[in-house]
């Protein structure tokens, strides 16, 4: 499930004095079962970028090409390209409307064509795998609360069964323990079901620990496209774009300014205080 | 997909017009349609027309933003005059076959598209030269008076300003809700009417959620900062005339009345008769 990104651009308003070029000649390659971050500050284009590959949006001029076919030819059923790619947008649970979850999550599956049954099966095995119980699935949606209804329609994508999950700001207000349970989830998601994990994020820090590879947009364009440690290197550019390494590459960057000859290339706070503390043992031993 | 929509047709310079109080120009509409209805008289729709054509001078709004109030209702228009030309009995002056066209017809169509586009140009210019939320506090100071049968005219102002701001916060939210439905596969395209009525549903429900949990969220803002209804409230702008407010009411009252005139003189001679 190969992801090729060519020469992509979209231009909102084109042709008009308000015409705003949202993407600059974006070009990414993603491979099957991979989990990215996609990060960027507000209007860099990473929600412009992320609705073309589920082909909510039309490219000015460029393709994508998911598993070598082209997704804006003619002919291409966007049903077919929503049940591979699943998107889910920022507060999913705003998207939550049918009587009880359970029917809820069966909307995707069913809009797909499967069978009632099918679509129950399916919707069962979704919401097994967020963590969701017997007892609250029977539910209307609107009494969970709001870590459980985010799950829920997370769920309403998985029960569709894609292969590629796009996940726009997944962990929007939520406290530490919530934020960290969504992403053990898609991380388990990409281990176990092979499902090519983008997440796209303002937060560099949040996604770190979690991800193959960083990709930064400024302005439309890709700026960087590496794994997390050597994107972080280049802290003062991604600080002129409003963005920021994680704290503790900062921390790091410090010490060893101060003569305290540490890695810099870490990226959590375990990795920074083992290390930390392994120099200091070294510099008394 | 929902773009933009610009809300009523404000057109944004500055002018006469534009500085005028909303009062006037809500009492100047009312009496130019009055005077455009109440008489079927030609010297009466070339008075309107003349005084037209001068508001639309000191409007400083460009022409073809206010013909753009008559491409809506061109079929109307045209379907109306043929109804009038070909159906209304009186005097046959042309015959062809069961078609006829009579004299009183085609004075009756003249009539109704002078009416019409006379109507709308002059109603345009009022939205074109005041914001929505001038006509909402214009009305609210005219209906003042209604306070004394205890309608509470400050709460339903309120009420219209707050719905005006959130249409295009709605429509944004209706945008973000359809596309997330997309995502799952949804279609609003294809089926009969029912299926595609059905087919809202995952959008309507969304949206009812939002509009009340915005409108909760706005209530215990507005509570927080003391809001507790019209009583004893002051304004920070409020409506007060000005010299040109009260030379406005002075052209406008002559004009009626010059009206009246010229709408009478056309009884004169059927009370001769």
């Amino acid at each position: 499930m190969k992801i090729i990104i060519d020469h992509l651009n979209h231009h909102y308003e084109a042709g008009t004095a308000m015409e705003v070029k949202a993407l600059d000649n974006v070009e990414l390659v993603i491979e099957k079962a991979q989990m990215i971050g996609l990060i960027g500050h507000t209007g860099s284009g990473k929600s412009t970028l992320v609705q073309h590959l589920n082909g909510l949006l039309k490219p000015s001029s460029g393709t994508v090409y998911i598993d070598g076919e082209d997704i804006f030819e003619k002919g291409y059923s966007l049903k077919k390209l929503r049940s591979r790619v699943g998107l889910v947008f920022q507060y999913p649970e705003h998207q939550l409307f049918d009587e009880t979850v359970f029917k809820d999550v069966c909307f995707g599956p069913l809009n797909l064509g499967l069978s009632q049954k099918e679509a129950e099966l399916s919707a069962y095995e979704a919401l097994r795998m967020v963590g969701l119980g017997d007892d609250s699935i029977l539910q209307s949606p609107f009494d969970l609360s709001g870590g459980q209804k985010r799950r829920a329609a997370i769920a309403g994508v998985l029960a569709m069964k894609p292969e590629i999950l796009i996940l726009d700001e997944p962990t929007a207000g939520l406290d530490p323990r919530g934020c960290r349970e969504i992403l053990d989830l898609l991380k388990k998601l990409q281990k176990e079901k092979e499902i090519t994990v983008i997440i796209v994020s303002h937060s560099m820090e949040e996604v770190a620990e979690y991800v193959d590879r960083i990709v930064v947009m400024n302005q439309g364009k890709i700026v960087f496209d590496d794994i997390p440690k050597s994107v972080f290197r280049h802290h003062e550019e991604l600080e002129e774009m409003g963005l920021r390494a994680p704290e503790v590459v900062y921390l790091l960057e410090y010490l060893r300014n101060a003569g305290l000859p540490v890695r810099v290339d870490l990226t959590t706070v375990k990795e920074a205080s083992d290390e930390i503390v392994k120099v200091l043992e070294e510099k008394r031993g | 997909m929902i773009r933009d929509i610009t809300l009523g047709q404000y057109y944004q310079v500055d002018s006469i017009l534009h500085r005028l109080d909303p009062r006037i120009k809500l009492f100047g509409t009312m009496i130019y349609v009055i005077s455009l209805f109440a008489f079927q008289n030609i010297t009466v729709y070339i008075c309107a027309f003349i005084f037209l054509v001068s508001v639309i001078a000191l409007s400083k709004v460009p022409v073809k933003f206010i013909v753009r109030g008559i491409r809506g209702v061109i079929t109307l228009l045209i379907m109306t005059s043929f109804l009038n030309i070909f159906l209304t009995p009186g005097t046959v002056i042309w015959q062809f076959g069961f078609l006829k066209i009579t004299y009183e017809g085609i004075v009756q169509a003249v009539t109704v598209v002078i009416r019409l586009f006379l109507l709308i140009m002059g109603s345009s210019i009022m939205t074109l030269t005041t914001t929505p939320n001038q006509l909402t506090d214009g009305l609210e100071r005219s209906m003042r008076f209604l306070n004394m049968i205890r309608v509470p005219v400050h709460e339903i102002a309120m009420m219209m300003s707050i719905a005006l701001r959130f249409i295009p916060i709605l429509l944004e939210e209706t945008n973000k809700i359809m596309k997330a439905q997309l995502a799952r596969g949804a279609d609003f395209e294809t089926g009969n009417i029912i299926k595609r009525v059905k087919a809202m549903i995952p959008i309507l429900i969304p949206l009812f959620v939002a509009a009340f949990r915005r409108a909760n969220d706005l209530a215990m803002a507005m509570e927080a900062r003391c809001y507790k209804g019209g009583e004893g409230r002051t304004k920070m702008k409020p409506l007060k005339y000005k010299g040109r407010d009260f030379l406005a009411y002075f052209i406008l009252i002559s004009y009626f009345v010059g009206m009246l005139f010229l709408g009478w003189i056309d009884f004169i001679p059927l009370l001769i008769h």
